[in-house]
């Protein structure tokens, strides 16, 4: 499928575009953060 | 009493407090109501109330908190700014990743979302494109800074203290 097909433009969604999508992406960052610096600390 | 120390670890806290939940605290006003009250309004034609009346003092608050945040946060850290910003030291890693959030979140604030907010609420000549434009990435922007709250008040709060050795063992 082409990258700019209109299909699958229409399944792709900015998770911004809603709170929990918004919310859902605050907190997997803060998961992915926590284990860099925990790694970084080695701890 | 050591003044310096109170001015600094005192006052430079308690005013980073206050002005950041005053900068949070609205921020999280237009994301949880605002945003869908508008949608609202716009619907039964009473949007002026907001965007004429609500919107730009909150957006006044809004700025100058974040601005007064980030100051008093620098304010905070004092001697050790750069060893937070620049993670010089392991104990300050994890402030240094909230203050690197915050700094982000700040020039969000004043590079993207104000000069796009200027053109929504017509304080600088935009045609009807420009201003659906501004609108989308002042929305996307003030989407990112709230995503981004979530790790920047985790990793605040987590950098001192038993909540530091809880988390991080340092």
């Amino acid at each position: 499928m082409a990258p700019d097909s209109p299909h699958l433009e229409e399944k792709m969604k900015n998770p911004l575009d809603s709170l929990w999508g918004t919310v859902i992406s605050g907190l997997v960052l803060t998961v992915i953060l926590y284990f860099i610096v925990k790694a970084a600390l080695g701890s | 009493m050591d003044w310096g120390d109170f001015i600094q670890h005192g006052l430079m806290r308690w005013l980073h407090i206050l002005a950041g939940v005053m900068w949070i605290g609205l921020l999280y006003y237009f994301n949880f109501v605002q945003v869908a009250a508008l949608k609202a309004a716009q619907a039964d034609n009473t949007a002026a109330g907001i965007t004429k009346h609500v919107a730009p003092r909150a957006l006044v608050y809004f700025r100058w908190a974040a601005l007064v945040t980030w100051l008093a946060g620098a304010g905070l850290l004092g001697n050790h700014f750069l060893d937070a910003f620049l993670f010089q030291q392991k104990v300050y890693l994890p402030i240094g990743v909230g203050a690197w959030l915050g700094t982000i979140m700040l020039l969000n604030v004043w590079g993207v979302i104000w000069p796009n907010q200027k053109k929504i609420l017509g304080l600088v000549q935009a045609s009807d494109e420009e201003k659906a434009k501004a609108r989308r990435i002042a929305f996307l922007a003030s989407r990112t800074n709230t995503a981004l709250t979530l790790p920047m008040l985790f990793f605040m709060s987590a950098s001192g203290g038993v909540l530091r050795t809880a988390f991080f063992g340092v």
